[in-house]
């Protein structure tokens, strides 16, 4: 597997499980606050039933308390409307609209909210109808054209003798609903055939239940309450907060996905760069000089800290080895002694010059050999020996061009490539050498040193043998002319 | 030193005693409202309490029959009482001095020392004459009412009318107004007031109203001295009373005088029952 599919793949696997946790977490986090949003909306529902309750038992506890005095009880029996007005006028509240004593007849004696209205008969109403017939009710119906909720009770004389009734009622209004469900997010709705109320504007109730409530039916039909949320915009916000961060994270991803892969090219492109030099290097399409050329191209300033140094590494590393090749080269090619070509080096250069003189070039070459250096050595010993080789390199590399190849060909023999230079240039450039040595006067050596030199120029189909060979036979030729010549080829 | 203390404290107690004014208990009927008795006895109060030097404490009884008890047991030390409670003091014999009778002024601001009851029904009914109460609902103030109890039921029954039996639901509305404003609300049929009452009403209403009946004279409440009163105050005061003139802008609203009335008129309505 690739490196970038690597990176790619294991960067992935572990986001993936990162990315995984924070969903696992986020839901874990939805399904809490769900939790207790359901556990807030249900303890606002009881509490709405308990104030549905104590409405209802607050009614209940005026009829008691009324019911409980004997001056009310009075009032009933001798009709004294003006009384039972002053007693039940006391215990109208928020809570109690609605007061009335009714004789049994079904003729209301009194009503608490109204000091002149009475009189009117009321006996065909459900709810006094039943308080007569049941001792009590609990419900909802009409009382004076209002949907209330009352409680109806039979008065007893004594406790046994009925002598009317009360009723105390609470209508049913937006201001009820209001108050049952005042601070809490739930709504109220009241619906019955005449009419359909609600605590708030929202029409429509979320999650809607029936109040839990015992009210006997009255003649109000289909009357029911109805409780639920006023609004899931909480619930909603909470869904869209969910839905947003799987959302940003998806994007995220992508976004990181890209990001990384493109930062991989990126980083991955040097790398390859680099080691497609080191490559080329290698499979001989780059010298190790190219190799720092071309590490030093493929640096740029947007590279990584980290490729610039490899790069830099690399590229002092290549310089370092050309060095070292430089050297080990140089070493392979020169003679230790005269600092001049060694042997394999002049060989290399002939074979060269032969190649370039089958293009139309030509050269020439001299061999020039120490007269009677054997003796030197002999008498003088090596050392003033290997003087005289040093020295007498040094003059003739005075006595060249910069173009031509001189070198050591063996012992005291030396070996002169002249390129573009025919056989009396050779000559002339011979004679200078002989010359310059010839005058030089050494330090260590009190006489003086000549040479012998024989000159060949390069012939059609010349061989590295065919031209040494007739540039030695030159050579020879001047040694048995007396030494301190110059002899050149027929 | 203990004396000398002993001493110092009864003297103090002594100036209290001899500088806090004393207080003369006045108690009415609740024939009208508190605030509107009160302003209604507000002038004769301060006439009073000049004259006497002495605090007068306005006391509104809860009904017409606990001013007796009231009285009874020296609670009150003057009181303005219906004519039928006077009348039913007058026949228990308990000693209480009659002082004088309350005069009102009528609409031509003339005093009278009487009123008449009448029986009053909306002009749109279909009651016509007291036989056609029968049946009908009807309004009465209280049982002790000479105006709105008493005479009213001695009508019907001179016309041939139980009222026990044969009127419809009866009701029990404390207050003369109250009968008005419930006969406007066709809370009853019918109803009975005393004549002051609908002659304070607005020329409008009066012109809704029927009058069924009108009683013959009855003096108004009778102001009567308790007999744990000192009698030499209880003379003060009469005199007082009868010299008692309310000024031109109280007449109409408040007490506008007294007179003193023979007690037969109050008698003769032990017999109305």
């Amino acid at each position: 597997m690739k490196l970038y599919h690597k990176i790619l793949f294991l960067t992935l696997v572990q986001l993936g499980a990162i990315v995984s946790f924070g969903i696992y977490q986020i839901q874990s986090l939805y399904v809490t606050q769900k939790m207790a949003f359901n556990q807030k909306n249900l303890i606002q529902s009881e509490m709405i039933q308990k104030r549905f309750e104590e409405k209802l038992e607050q009614l209940q506890k005026t009829a008691q308390i009324l019911t409980a005095s004997q001056e009310v009880v009075t009032g009933i029996i001798s009709n004294d409307t003006d009384m039972l007005y002053n007693w039940s006028k006391l215990f109208l509240s928020a809570s109690t609209h609605k007061i009335h004593f009714i004789d049994l007849d079904g003729t209301i004696i009194s009503r608490g909210e109204s000091e002149f209205r009475f009189g009117d008969d009321v006996s065909k109403r459900f709810y006094v109808q039943q308080a007569l017939k049941n001792d009590t009710f609990l419900g909802i119906d009409n009382v004076d054209n209002k949907e209330c909720l009352i409680f109806a009770k039979r008065i007893k004389q004594y406790g046994e003798k009925p002598i009317g009734l009360i009723s105390v009622a609470l209508i049913i209004d937006d201001d009820l609903l209001a108050s049952l469900v005042q601070g809490t997010t739930m709504n109220i709705a009241y619906h019955s055939e005449n009419q359909t109320l609600s605590a708030t504007n929202h029409e429509a109730l979320i999650d809607a239940s029936s109040l839990h409530v015992m009210l006997q039916a009255g003649s109000v039909k289909e009357a029911s309450f109805t409780i639920g949320l006023a609004s899931d915009e909480e619930l909603q916000a909470l869904k869209e907060a969910r839905t947003n961060f799987f959302v940003s994270i998806g994007i995220a991803l992508i976004l990181f996905v890209f990001a990384l892969h493109f930062t991989l090219l990126r980083h991955l492109r040097e790398y390859q760069s680099l080691s497609q030099v080191l490559i080329d290097f290698y499979e001989d399409r780059l010298d190790i000089k190219e190799v720092g050329t071309t590490i030093k191209q493929t640096m740029n300033e947007r590279s990584t800290p980290e490729v610039k140094k490899i790069a830099e590494a690399l590229f002092n590393m290549s310089r370092k080895v050309a060095e070292t090749q430089d050297a080990l080269e140089h070493l392979s090619s020169t003679d230790q002694l005269t600092a001049l070509w060694n042997r394999r080096k002049l060989e290399e250069f002939l074979e060269q010059k032969l190649k370039e003189s089958e293009r139309g070039s030509f050269f020439s070459v001299l061999m020039i050999d120490i007269d009677r250096f054997k003796t030197i050595n002999d008498t003088c010993g090596h050392e003033v020996g290997d003087h005289v080789l040093e020295i007498t390199a040094r003059l003739m590399r005075q006595s060249i061009r910069t173009g031509d190849m001189l070198g050591r060909w063996g012992g005291e023999e030396f070996l002169l490539i002249l390129p573009q230079t025919d056989l009396s240039g050779a000559c002339v450039i011979a004679e200078h050498i002989r010359t310059n040595v010839k005058e030089h006067r050494f330090e260590d050596y009190d006489h003086t040193v000549t040479v012998s030199l024989g000159v060949a120029t390069y012939r059609l189909s010349d061989t590295p043998n065919t031209i040494l060979k007739r540039a030695d036979t030159a050579l020879y030729r001047a040694k048995n002319n007396g030494r301190d010549k110059v002899e050149h080829e027929d | 030193m203990k004396i000398k203390k002993l001493l110092g404290i009864m003297l103090l107690l002594c100036c209290t005693s001899l500088c806090a004014k004393e207080q003369l208990v006045l108690g009415v009927n609740p024939y009208k409202t508190t605030p509107e008795l009160q302003a209604i006895h507000a002038e004769l109060i301060a006439y009073l309490e000049k004259a006497l030097d002495k605090e007068i404490v306005l006391v509104v009884s809860k009904d017409y029959n606990q001013l007796i008890t009231l009285i009874e047991q020296g609670n009150v030390d003057i009181a303005s009482i219906s004519p039928k409670l006077f009348a039913m003091l007058r026949q228990k014999e308990l000693k209480a001095d009659y002082l004088a009778t309350i005069q009102f002024a009528d609409t031509q601001m003339l005093k009278r020392s009487t009123y008449r009851s009448l029986i009053l029904t909306q002009k749109e009914s279909n009651i016509k004459e007291i036989a056609d109460l029968k049946g009908k609902s009807f309004g009465f103030t209280d049982v002790d009412s000479t105006s709105g109890y008493l005479y009213p039921r001695f009508t019907m029954r001179q016309n041939g009318l139980d009222p026990s039996k044969e009127l419809g639901k009866i009701y029990m509305l404390k207050k003369h107004s109250k009968i008005i404003d419930a006969l406007l609300e066709k809370s009853i049929d019918a109803g009975a007031v005393y004549d002051g009452i609908y002659r304070a009403l607005p020329k409008e209403t009066q012109d809704k109203i029927r009058i069924l009946s009108t009683s013959e004279e009855i003096p108004y409440d009778a102001m009567i001295a308790s007999e744990h009163l000192d009698p030499a105050l209880a003379a003060k005061l009469k005199t007082l009373l009868l010299a008692f003139h309310a000024s031109s802008s109280n007449t109409q609203s408040g007490i506008a005088g007294f007179e003193e009335k023979p007690l037969f008129l109050y008698d003769r309505l032990l017999h109305l029952e």
